[in-house]
């Protein structure tokens, strides 16, 4: 057995032991803690399984937008009222049992059907390794190309989600101005931060093409520097207001234009062309950065707790801490 | 070789300052005691790792990468840190 071996059962070994701590912390706090250490070794389950794309977006996306997500529900339940998880006897302990042995058994059945078909001549990973794709990155091929309709589904999806959040969301994207931190030591650290985070996402962009990276990590890392800059008071640096809405759908309609494009000039839906091919799935991932960095966005400013006064930062500090919760309540109230 | 035992000797050094930094997150009392055990104590892990491996590279693009990721987690360490130290101050919740 080598040492490989060795850090590969230790992995899948603390994996499952975070999830089941995941599952069973007494606290809430405890819970998404540990979640979000879940998503760090899941991050390098992908990355020993030789699916870096996969991290990356884990990364970005599941452990970065959604855990910022789960701290700010986390903080604010904990204002309005205790944090402790209700646990119920040992009935709820025998449901939550049987939920999980049959989501099991039935994910076991999907992913061993998976697994056979898999073996078959045909399969899309094979396929998109042979195929004379656009792109010479295999995953973007199978994203853009090959599996472009799920993508673009993908797309409205999101784009649904945040246009629906923003419906139901009591004050819209008015809320969006969360409430601004400007201690010159966070200040001076986004200044410092947000050039490197915006290469980062160009990077990531122009590198989807070649190499592991692409829209969906890009718009993630640039949500991460939409957020800090709204956090430090810098509206006009992130489009709010009218541009909110635009900017959440550029991506998909973008997308269906590149549809009705190839439908026009090459007979099939989204059936990119060898010649323009690349500039087609360039343009249409640049769109969906911008839209999925602002849904993202979007969606976690949206779910911060909202204050009174918007300009009052240096006296009442405390970021997202739960220390002043009477002041939280009565506005949730009103 | 000698990079090797250099390597070996950084890295493992590098760990044991990571493993202090955590019993102190464990053990310490309070806030602010905490974040002082892991402020220096992991920069410090953290930095004689990125230079144990930045040995084992010839291709100056990976080590000035390794180097930045030390630098940007000493920024984000630092500001971090900060920020929760004022605020425990603000609302004493250290106390």
């Amino acid at each position: 057995m080598s040492w490989e071996t060795v850090l590969d059962v230790l992995l899948a070994t603390s994996v499952l032991g975070v999830a089941v701590a995941t599952l069973f912390a007494p606290r809430r706090t405890s819970s998404v803690m540990l979640f979000l250490v879940l998503g760090l070794l899941l991050v390098l389950v992908w990355t020993r399984l030789g699916a870096p794309d996969v991290a990356l977006a884990e990364a970005a996306i599941a452990s970065g937008v959604t855990g910022a997500l789960l701290v700010s529900a986390l903080t604010r339940r904990s204002a309005a009222g205790s944090a402790e998880t209700p646990r119920g006897g040992w009935r709820s302990a025998a449901a939550e049992l049987a939920v999980a042995g049959t989501g099991g058994v039935l994910l076991g059945g999907v992913l061993v059907g998976a697994a056979r078909d898999g073996l078959r001549p045909d399969r899309l990973g094979d396929l998109a390794l042979d195929v004379d794709g656009v792109v010479d990155q295999p995953v973007t091929t199978v994203l853009l190309d090959l599996r472009a309709l799920d993508t673009l589904l993908e797309v409205a999806v999101l784009a649904a989600a945040v246009l629906a959040a923003l419906a139901v969301h009591r004050e819209g994207e008015s809320s969006i101005g969360i409430r601004s931190d400007t201690r010159p030591v966070l200040v001076s650290f986004v200044r410092l931060t947000t050039p490197v985070v915006l290469l980062l996402t160009g990077w990531f962009l122009v590198a989807g093409s070649s190499r592991p990276g692409g829209a969906f990590q890009a718009g993630a890392v640039l949500a991460g520097a939409a957020l800090l800059l709204l956090l430090t008071g810098r509206k006009d640096l992130v489009p709010t207001g009218r541009w909110l809405r635009p900017a959440v759908v550029l991506g998909l309609a973008v997308f269906l234009a590149a549809a009705v494009l190839t439908r026009l000039v090459e007979g099939g839906w989204l059936d990119l062309p060898a010649s323009w091919g690349v500039a087609v799935v360039l343009v249409v991932e640049t769109a969906l950065v911008v839209s999925i960095a602002a849904g993202l966005t979007v969606l976690v400013a949206l779910s911060r707790p909202r204050y009174v006064d918007a300009t009052a930062s240096t006296e009442t500090l405390g970021g997202a801490a739960p220390s002043d919760p009477p002041r939280r309540q009565t506005e949730e109230l009103t | 070789m000698i990079l090797d035992v250099l390597t070996v000797l950084l890295v493992t050094a590098g760990c044991l300052f990571v493993t202090a930094g955590t019993v102190g997150l464990l053990r310490f009392g309070d806030l602010l005691q905490r974040l002082h055990a892991l402020t220096k104590a992991d920069n410090l892990g953290l930095g004689l790792i990125v230079l144990g491996l930045v040995l084992q590279t010839s291709n100056p693009a990976v080590a000035v990468k390794l180097v930045l990721l030390w630098v940007l987690a000493l920024l984000a360490a630092a500001t971090n840190s900060a920020l929760l130290a004022r605020d425990a101050e603000l609302t004493g919740e250290h106390r």
